[in-house]
């Protein structure tokens, strides 16, 4: 067994808004193995986002609220102050592609110049070792490294996002978060970037957080999957059984709401909307759309660990790990 | 539990007329440079033909840049078409004066991908319903209430009297994208032209959507071209595929006939590059095709997949541009390798 790369404890965001304090992060708790690949799934407006984002100290000016414990390679770095954050851990170490990264790329500077930024600024490196690094990541992600001479939009949409995540992988950072890596890329271009991500896993023992609402293409790639619900980290399974038998009843539901190509099934759907996060349900956030709701579900339910280092955030699995009236 | 199940075909009672009749439609963009000299085409569309029935969706599948949004926008006309012709019910539409494009467009319903963006901010639901009508002279207020109150029936926005006086801003992805299927029902057309539709919401609300369309189908006896890149939900939807690239229709078939066995290596590629939920995806690399779609300016001579199929032919594929070949009843496929397979 690898050692736990990851260990976040009770993290919590919450937004200050005119409407009220928005609970984006609500006590999520998981830990993650080097070399490991989590997928965090879930509808949008979940807090999928906000969870990396609260990893990564990236964070907005109104926060409300931000504690918990996020424990990296055995040190507690939501202790350090922004600073030594910035210079130690992001980036260097943890590193994040964030959403249409693809078009972030500043369209004025060559690709190359943009990859060896963060190398001569948090690896300190000189001017040709950058040069020979960037290069190296280039043929990692499969870019032909003639391509480092040219401007963003001389790119196709595909190869830009593989730039992107040519930077991230860079300064050889031990975890890179994907935010939707792949959502705005053409099928094609999807399943190439799932094969690049796929042999950088394999080859690097890279850990991975994967942040998508495709559960599909998370299957390429995922150890591991986490369902956030309202804000919640409601189910943490092994991706072995997760597709097939998962736990929590708004899982289930959203694995029988995705469309497959080779199997005919019928598809369901969950009726009705995700609670408000600002002053959400006190009990189970889902019970207003769950059919299996009883009395318990007003209360709030309890984190219960089940075999495998699988939880389940619902009553219907007592502490015991048994599933009640199933 | 609310449900949709893989659409059943029905026999086509095909001795009645189409809505609407493609032939060899080709709509080419010029490119000028400087503004002033022809630099040459972008082929967008280059001979796609086709015939669409009452009751009867056609999902065209394909990559962003093969022609398929530009295929919906000129049946809409708002593209007009370099050579070719569309015909409505037997009419041609290149024909139609003013009076004519207003009666044909009111026969077209048009659901954008994007709902938020196909939605005026500043207009309630109320408005944004009201507003097609006005322009198509229905004036009188009582019709007009009458048919706002049965789209939002149709589409499920209930309670209506709460949704009348919203802005598009207040009403979820969903909604947004209800209201956009109400508007486009609400002159009660023959046809809708779906781009898209699903591609921008969840996976929960994506279903419901797809439901509420094979509903209105159902009840309304509609047309539907049905546009995605996302092979998985036509079964949900559709009776026949066609698969595009490069601007051209490179198979089409029955859906069952399809999924069981697409043909041309393109369509192989797709179906190879989507990712069912699986465990088992996480041990296997993908076989697609490297590389990327073809320039339209100038397209790759022969069968413009020919730089990236792995099944070339020498001499062949790379010099002549490959005919439809007729392989079963229902499925033709654009590619030389099923030259000696077609039944005649």
């Amino acid at each position: 067994m690898s050692n736990v790369l990851l260990d976040v404890r009770n993290l919590r965001l919450y937004f200050r808004t005119k409407a009220g304090s928005v609970q984006a992060v609500d006590d999520v708790s998981f830990q993650l193995r080097e070399g490991h690949t989590l997928a965090v799934v879930g509808e949008s407006g979940c807090g999928k986002t906000s969870l990396a984002k609260a990893i990564l100290r990236l964070l907005p000016r109104n926060i409300e609220r931000y504690t918990g414990s996020v424990i990296f390679d055995g040190q507690d770095i939501m202790k350090l102050d922004d600073e030594r954050f910035r210079k130690e851990i992001r980036w260097s170490k943890i590193a994040m592609v964030p959403q249409a990264s693809m078009n972030s790329l500043n369209p004025v500077i060559r690709i190359e110049d943009q990859l060896a930024e963060p190398l001569l600024i948090h690896e300190k490196m000189t001017k040709q070792q950058a040069a020979a690094r960037v290069a190296e990541v280039f043929k990692i992600v499969g870019l032909p490294t003639d391509f480092l001479q040219r401007y963003p939009f001389e790119l196709s949409g595909g190869m830009r996002q593989r730039a992107t995540i040519a930077m991230a992988l860079a300064a050889n950072p031990k975890l890179v978060v994907l935010d939707e890596p792949s959502s705005a890329l053409d099928l094609l271009t999807q399943a190439n970037l799932m094969n690049v991500l796929k042999k950088i896993k394999h080859e690097f023992n890279t850990t991975f957080i994967l942040i998508t609402h495709d559960i599909g293409t998370a299957s390429e790639l995922a150890d591991e999957v986490a369902v956030m619900y309202a804000g919640e980290m409601i189910e943490y399974n092994s991706a072995e059984y997760f597709y097939t038998d998962a736990h929590h009843p708004y899982s289930q539901k959203l694995m029988a709401s995705v469309p497959t190509l080779r199997e005919d099934k019928d598809l369901a759907f969950i009726p009705g909307q995700p609670p408000s996060l600002i002053n959400p349900p006190t009990g189970c956030r889902f019970a207003a759309r769950c059919e299996r709701r009883f009395e318990k579900c007003s209360q709030h339910p309890n984190v219960t660990k089940l075999g495998g280092g699988a939880t389940v955030q619902c009553w219907l699995h007592d502490e015991t790990g048994e599933v009640k009236h199933a | 539990m609310p449900s949709l199940a893989a659409k059943q075909t029905q026999e086509q009672p095909r001795e009645q007329k189409p809505v609407l009749r493609v032939e060899n439609l080709h709509t080419w963009f010029e490119v000028r440079r400087m503004g002033f000299f022809k630099a040459g085409d972008v082929r967008a569309l280059d001979g796609v033909s086709f015939e669409l029935y009452a009751g009867e969706t056609i999902s065209i599948v394909g990559e962003s840049g093969c022609g398929k949004s530009t295929l919906a926008k000129t049946i809409l006309g708002i593209h007009h078409p370099t050579s070719g012709k569309i015909y409505f019910e037997d009419e041609d539409i290149s024909t139609f004066d003013k009076e004519g494009w207003k009666k044909y467009r009111s026969n077209i319903g048009y659901i954008m991908q994007d709902p938020y963006g196909a939605l005026p901010p500043f207009m309630s639901v109320k408005r944004i319903l009201e507003e097609p009508m006005k322009i198509n002279g229905i004036k009188d207020k009582k019709e007009q209430a009458r048919r706002i109150r049965q789209v939002l029936e149709e589409v499920k926005l209930a309670p209506i009297e709460d949704f009348l006086p919203k802005f598009p801003h207040m009403l979820s992805g969903g909604q947004q994208q209800r209201l956009v299927i109400a508007r486009a029902m609400i002159l009660d057309p023959k046809m809708l032209v779906a781009d898209e539709p699903v591609s921008m919401l969840d996976a929960s609300v994506r279903v419901e959507i797809l439901q509420l369309l094979q509903g209105l189908q159902r009840k309304h006896n509609l047309a539907i071209i049905y546009i995605t890149h996302d092979l998985s939900t036509v079964r949900y939807f559709s009776e026949r595929i066609f698969s595009m690239y490069g601007a051209k229709i490179i198979e089409k078939s029955g859906t069952a006939a399809l999924l069981k066995e697409p043909l041309h290596p393109y369509t192989k590629a797709l179906f190879e590059a989507t990712s069912d939920p699986d465990a088992e995806n996480l041990k296997t690399f993908k076989d697609v095709p490297a590389g990327e779609p073809p320039s339209l300016m100038n397209p790759p001579t022969g069968c413009r997949f020919n730089p990236r199929c792995r099944n070339m032919i020498k001499g062949l594929c790379d010099k002549e541009i490959p005919p439809e070949f007729q392989v079963r009843e229902d499925h033709s496929v654009a590619c030389w390798l099923y030259k000696d397979q077609e039944i005649k």
